[in-house]
């Protein structure tokens, strides 16, 4: 089960091997202080755990060092939120910069911007949110109904965004908007990105939406927000010039959430080895039974194929050469497995599994977001297509 | 050659063991003033030494060990010569070379063993230096010798004829001792020693763990002529002596220093038989003297007592101390003996009347060489005229105190020398007195308790959840995160449903609660109400709680679904905080005043309610919100179980300031996750049992390390501190060690630990007290002790406990009114401990059988009764029982033949006790041993573990058990000496049958194999077998 992942993992072993034992002896034991499945876990902690990582250089670590970061390559990265979700430790992925973390919108942004807004965000000393998704239009993100309007050397945003995750926690708003310039043309002039403080006059959270589990999402409700040109993210250049950047920064969100699922993947697969091993029935241990190992050997193949691809997605990133097909490749392998694995351990389990409070019980509700967030696995199949010449 | 006689051979061991000692060289000085005939006193030294053959003895070594000694022939006096004259400080100068003589050890094997040193300081004024060995010397001998020289001095001045008086030689007394029968005089003192006190420890003045080097110091202690005069006129009409009056001084001093009424002090006396009262040589033994004072008998009995003591001792003073302690199977480590470590001795031999024509001569001597044997070794001189002639004036006397310069400063021996001599003067002027009542302790100020006003400004510290800033955090559990706003509201509601469901003010509600918000609002809502809160803990037995539960008869039990399944079945209806509306509360008294019960362990089997008032937790709040310098800004942990006192100590001064709690939600976290929550919740004020810190020092030493954690203060309690395992903690925050008792509102005395104290690595200090609490030592007869005195640590003030719910015996054993303290109103905790002489509160051990075990305070018999009804009334025993391996645990002895069924046992004692008061391992003894009363004798028993712990020692090893040729052939030197082979490599020597004189067989029989005669010391030190393999083969010295 490890043979890929050692050749893969060679040249980060150290990292990798530093960033488990972290987990081991600081993460795990601080789990302690959380119901065994916490479907949310308190902000102090998250806050805790994402400084004391920075501090240690793994949180945001593929960002430079002037900015904080370590100026690891991207497939480092994705190794660590790889060995994250196989930790199967609930804190684990706070350690590392998700969709909470440094915005590659914000690399584009002013130095002004980078200073004020991305380096916090880079030492882990505070959080953002992406307000894009809106009612009505979520995979189809770039269909906004909320509006920028220039007025004057004002920007007006009116609007409502909606399945904001981490927006109670964080300190910054990152708003995608339909852009009008005011000269009567209405928002034709594309979509343009701000950077908003959460505490900016007019910006309110609306309604909480709890989901299956994991952390809640957040309407996000623009009634009149009026900001300066600062609030652009690049200045005058980024105006109308969000959509580019946005494609960007899901390629790379989409590489993560694909190493994290396989993570958990491989935890579920170990999970129900293990048990496999020693549950008995009918006088064998269960996992002599074929029906058993079926279930066990799919995954494995499954797994280390995904694993395998995500990786190779993620050097190519590294060597420059990354594509959206790519990230939505791995994207939709690494998070259809991981669904299928864990329903998979889940099953070999039996009523074990199911029962409230077992990791494989919170597992089962959790990875079902897998398919739908960065893209749900058919945006993902329409972009694969897409590169296939098929529309 | 002759054998050396036994008193000889003590002072030739003792330095084999110490080489290098010169604790056996007699030093004087002779003050010669006037003309000065020096070869008159040279003719006089050749004379004395001529005349007498015992200052011409010298050992000769010997194969067997032991050496032994003849008369050298030929001998001339080693006389030296100093002029000092021309010196411009002659006196400094002369300080220097006595002190150089006093340190310059004697050949023993070249006579004689002594040797002079005349030193002119001017032309009508001279010393004369006498440095000689014990091995020839004893008081009495000095007085001869003094008296034959100058005789001979006095007939070579004068031109006069002279005879020196005959006597016996020194070599037919040591052949004669050899053939003495001793078993009357073995049989007299083992009788007399059995079971006494080993050694006299003072913790008070003498610094701990001090490796013994005998080391001397010494104070010279003037008892002026009118003080001196009125102890002899004392001594003299009560048929004493002033050395057996002093002696019962003594005696009383060190029963108020080491807080024991009974102890053994040893004492020089003279064995010179008739008709050797003319012979010059060593006729000293030294004694045993077993003292038992009664501290409430007038002064004159207790010198009654002491002369009687003496007087017994007189007809069997001859047996030498080594035979004695071979009887008794003890051995020493290094000192003369391990029967006592204390001595007082007088020196009491009359200076001759001697005239030295044209010369006053004066005699100074006992200085200090150095080296002290003892810890205090008194010397009393009972004239201090020390002149050779005519005496004039009135005598006062001379204490010489040699000490332990290791274990003593010279401030300490000066304020036990001075607190003698205050005893004395007391005595004096009441010799009815009770002895105890001499000399007190001066009076204690009173505890500066809070006034009428600070009291009821302190109430509203009982009720701190509406007292700050609603939003604020008041308390993190887990998920959990609670402001002040949402505690007052939870506290109001509980408050409310107290209130609905009848309960009223000053009635007892308990509270059957895991640690976290719930215990919390519940021990709120109480004090909000005036309902008594009597927390109870979960995890006890249901047949307990149900105990408790009917013991205390509160109005309504708390619970909640899950804690409520640690009750009994039946009996008990419980009000659900998280269930429908409370049930009717039950009528119960009501208790005016009292804030909550809280249940420490009882010796009748059932443990015991404390009451204690609001005022007393309202004041003690204040004042430790104080002492910790709680603020708003502070997190604190909450780590102790409700029904632990601690917890209240935990939660309420952190409310009162506005501090948050932090609940950390493992019941006992491991180390990785205690520190993951302190610095995940960034704590600043950790409250932590001794013995849990410990078991996770290692965790937080790291933390502290790497900065992870950076708590401001953590207090640590419950146990003993033992300062190792604080290393790297007092750098990296303010680390305090606190004491207290339930039955004083948790903690009394804070102590500050430093980084000395660490590095020392001795006992933590107790430290001093809170505001409002006033501690006192007592001794037995409950009278104060003064700084440095060991006795009772009782607690006084305004926190003290009401008492004992519905315990009144109890109560009135505990809670006392001291007259000796103004009346005042104190709780007994039993632990014996003392002030120190920078006004610290130190402790020692427990008095009594109540132990404490990682925080339980646990009284033995409760567990003994549980396990003897258990067995049908079998008797048993227990004892807390420290094994280097395993730490402290409770260990049971079972009376009878039958083997305990370990694991029935343990689970039937784990549905009666708390699981901390389930002994580790039960173990069965024929016999039960037990002291006079009938009650088990646990210090038996404890060796009785001790030796469990190592069983194979018990079994004799075959030869080729023997590790190495090292261990080999020290095997076969022990075979040779001890004439037998029922050793294995872990046994120590003087335990199966080795003692001194064995060993320096031993060390003779190990010379030609191993090139060279082992020191006594090294086999001494090493006295285990393998040990001492280890030690000669890798060269110890």
């Amino acid at each position: 089960m490890t043979a890929p992942s050692a050749v893969l993992e060679d040249g980060h072993r150290e990292l990798v091997d530093a960033f488990e034992s972290f987990i081991r002896r600081e993460l795990v034991p601080l789990a302690a202080e959380l119901p065994e499945t916490a479907d949310q876990v308190p902000g102090d902690l998250r806050r805790y755990v994402r400084k004391r990582s920075a501090a240690l250089g793994f949180y945001a670590g593929d960002y430079p060092e002037e900015l904080g970061g370590s100026d690891m390559p991207f497939t480092a990265v994705v190794l660590l939120h790889h060995a994250a979700g196989r930790s199967g430790c609930v804190l684990a992925p706070y350690a590392l910069a998700g969709s909470d973390g440094p915005s590659p919108l914000l690399r584009n942004g002013t130095p002004e911007q980078v200073e004020r807004h991305l380096v916090p965000l880079v030492r882990g000393e505070q959080t953002r949110c992406l307000a894009l998704t809106e009612p009505h239009a979520g995979s189809d993100a770039f269909r906004l109904t909320t509006t920028a309007v220039l007025d004057g050397d004002r920007w007006v945003l009116n609007g409502r965004k909606t399945f904001v995750s981490n927006a109670e926690h964080a300190g910054i708003a990152l708003v995608i908007a339909a852009t009008d310039l005011g000269d009567g043309a209405g928002p034709t002039s594309g979509a343009t990105a701000f950077v908003l403080p959460m505490d900016q006059p007019g910006l309110r959270i609306g309604q909480r939406y709890e989901g299956m589990s994991g952390e809640p999402l957040f309407e996000l409700l623009l009634d009149g927000v009026t900001v300066g040109q600062e609030a652009v993210i690049g200045g005058e250049e980024g105006i109308g010039a969000a959509t580019a950047l946005a494609i960007d920064s899901l390629s790379r969100g989409r590489l993560v959430v694909a190493a994290m699922c396989n993570g958990i993947a491989e935890y579920a697969l170990r999970a129900g080895v293990e048990y496999a091993k020693e549950r008995r029935a009918f006088g064998r241990v269960i996992g002599e039974y074929q029906h058993v190992q079926e279930h066990l050997v799919t995954t494995r193949a499954e797994v280390e194929s995904s694993k395998l691809l995500t990786l190779a997605c993620a050097r190519l990133v590294d060597e420059g050469t990354e594509s959206p097909e790519n990230a939505a490749l791995a994207k939709l392998t690494a998070s259809e497995t991981a669904v299928r694995a864990v329903d998979r351990s889940l099953q070999v389990h039996g009523a074990t599994g199911w029962v409230r409070g077992h990791p494989l019980e919170f597992l089962y509700r959790y990875v079902r977001m897998t398919t739908i967030i960065e893209g749900t696995s058919e945006v993902q199949k329409v972009i694969i297509a897409r590169s296939m010449g098929l529309n | 050659m002759f054998a050396l006689s036994p008193s000889q051979e003590i002072v030739w061991l003792h330095e084999q063991m110490l080489p290098g000692s010169r604790a056996y060289n007699f030093t004087a000085v002779l003050d010669l003033w006037g003309a000065l005939d020096r070869d008159a006193l040279h003719a006089g030294l050749a004379a004395v030494l001529d005349h007498h053959p015992g200052l011409r003895l010298e050992l000769v070594p010997s194969a067997e060990g032991l050496p032994g000694q003849r008369v050298a022939e030929g001998c001339q006096p080693e006389l030296r010569h100093s002029d000092f004259a021309a010196e411009a400080d002659p006196e400094a100068v002369f300080r220097q070379l006595l002190a150089a003589e006093a340190e310059e050890p004697l050949d023993t094997e070249r006579a004689p063993l002594l040797r002079w040193h005349l030193v002119k300081l001017a032309e009508d004024h001279h010393r004369l230096v006498h440095v000689e060995h014990h091995l020839v010397h004893d008081g009495h001998s000095f007085a001869i010798l003094l008296r034959d020289l100058f005789t001979v001095y006095r007939a070579r001045v004068l031109g006069e004829s002279y005879e020196l008086a005959t006597a016996p030689s020194y070599e037919d007394h040591a052949r004669s001792a050899a053939g003495v029968s001793r078993d009357r005089a073995l049989d007299f003192w083992t009788k007399e020693l059995t079971d006494a006190p080993r050694e006299v420890t003072l913790p008070g003045l003498a610094r701990p763990g001090t490796e013994r080097r005998h080391r001397g110091g010494q104070l010279r202690q003037a008892i002026g002529a009118d003080l001196a005069g009125r102890l002899r006129e004392r001594s003299k009409t009560d048929g004493h002596t002033p050395f057996s009056t002093l002696l019962a001084l003594l005696a009383e001093l060190l029963r108020r220093h080491s807080g024991h009424r009974e102890l053994v002090v040893g004492t020089a006396v003279g064995n010179r038989p008739e008709g050797f009262e003319g012979t010059v040589g060593m006729f000293v033994n030294t004694v045993p003297l077993r003292l038992r004072l009664d501290p409430a008998a007038p002064g004159t009995e207790a010198v009654d007592e002491v002369t009687d003591v003496l007087m017994r001792a007189l007809p069997y003073q001859d047996l030498p101390v080594q035979e004695l302690t071979r009887r008794l199977g003890l051995h020493t480590s290094g000192a003369d003996n391990p029967l006592w470590n204390v001595m007082f001795s007088a020196h009491d031999a009359a200076l001759p009347d001697v005239q030295a024509p044209g010369l006053e001569v004066s005699l100074y001597e006992g200085f200090n060489t150095g080296t002290t044997r003892f810890d205090l070794d008194l010397v009393l001189l009972p004239d201090d005229r020390r002149v050779v002639g005519e005496k004039h004036g009135a005598a006062g006397m001379t204490l010489v105190w040699d000490y332990d310069a290791d274990l003593f400063r010279e401030s300490e021996a000066v304020l036990l020398s001075e607190r003698l001599l205050e005893l004395l003067r007391c005595y004096l002027d009441q010799p009815q007195a009770p002895i105890a009542e001499l000399a007190p302790a001066p009076e204690a100020e009173p505890a500066a308790g809070p006034t009428a006003e600070e009291t009821a400004a302190a109430a509203p510290l009982l009720d701190p959840a509406a007292a700050h800033d609603p939003t604020a955090l008041a308390l993190l559990a887990g998920t959990e995160r609670i402001s002040y706003g949402e505690l007052d509201r939870r506290v109001t509601e509980l408050a409310e449903r107290l209130r609905a469901a009848g309960v009223t003010p000053g009635q007892p509600v308990a509270a059957v609660l895991p640690r976290g918000a719930d215990s919390v609002v519940a021990l709120l809502a109480c004090l909000r109400h005036g309902a008594v809160y009597a927390p109870l803990s979960t995890e006890d037995p249901a047949a307990r709680l149900g105990l408790l539960l009917e013991r205390l008869s509160p109005a309504l039990v708390l619970a909640t679904r899950q804690s409520a399944l640690a009750l009994p079945a039946e009996g008990v209806t419980p009000a659900l905080l998280d269930g429908p509306a409370f049930p009717k509360a039950e009528p119960t008294a009501v208790l005016d005043g009292a804030a909550y019960l809280i249940h420490t362990s009882g010796s009748t089997g059932v443990p015991k309610p404390v009451r204690v008032g609001r005022a007393a937790l309202a004041g003690y709040v204040a004042a430790i919100a104080a002492r910790y310098g709680l603020t708003s800004a502070d997190r604190v942990l909450l780590f102790a179980r409700p029904s632990f006192d601690v917890a209240l100590e935990e939660v309420l001064p952190a409310l009162a300031a506005g501090a948050a709690l932090v609940v950390p939600q493992r019941e006992v976290p491991t180390g990785p996750e205690l520190v993951a929550v302190l610095a995940a919740r960034g704590v600043t004020v950790a409250n932590l049992p001794t013995s849990y810190l410990l078991a996770v020092r290692e965790d937080l030493r790291e933390a502290l390390r790497d900065g992870r954690w950076t708590p401001r203060l953590l207090v640590l309690g419950g146990e003993r501190l033992p300062a190792r395992a604080l290393a790297d903690l007092t750098g990296a925050t303010t680390v305090l060690n606190a004491y207290g008792v339930t039955e004083a509102t948790v903690t009394s005395t804070v102590y500050e630990v430093t980084a000395a104290d660490v590095a020392e690595d001795g006992e933590i200090p107790l430290g001093t007290e809170l505001d409002g609490v006033r501690m006192h030592v007592l001794d037995d007869m409950l009278r104060p002790l003064p700084a440095g005195c060991v006795g009772e640590l009782v607690v006084g003030g305004t926190m003290v406990a009401d008492g004992y719910l519905g315990l009144p015996e109890p109560t009135a054993a505990r809670f006392v009114t001291v007259p000796a303290l103004g009346g005042a109103r104190v709780y007994r905790t039993g632990d014996r401990g003392y002030r120190d002489l920078d006004g610290r509160l130190r402790f020692l051990g427990r008095a009594d059988n109540q132990v404490k075990l990682r925080g339980h305070r646990i009284e033995l018999e409760e567990i003994e009764a549980a396990a003897s009804a258990e067995l049908g009334g079998r008797s048993c025993a227990v004892v807390l029982h420290t094994d280097p391996r395993t730490g402290p645990r409770l260990l049971g002895f079972l009376e009878g033949a039958d083997r305990p069924d370990q694991a029935a046992l343990h689970e039937a004692l784990a549905r009666r006790l708390p699981g901390g008061l389930v002994p580790a391992s039960w173990t069965a003894v024929a016999a039960m041993p037990t002291l006079p009363g009938g009650k088990p004798d646990r210090a038996a028993l404890t060796r009785l573990a001790d030796r469990a712990g190592d069983t194979t020692a018990e079994e004799p090893a075959a030869p080729s058990a023997f590790a190495d040729p090292g261990q080999e052939l020290i095997a076969a030197a022990w075979r040779e000496v001890l004439g037998h082979d029922r050793f294995t490599a872990d046994s120590h020597f003087f335990e199966v049958g080795g003692h001194s004189l064995l060993a320096a067989q031993l060390a003779a029989y190990l010379e030609p194999h191993l090139g060279s005669r082992p020191p006594l010391r090294t086999l001494f030190r090493h006295a285990v077998l393998a040990d001492q393999a280890r030690a000669l083969a890798g060269g110890t010295k």
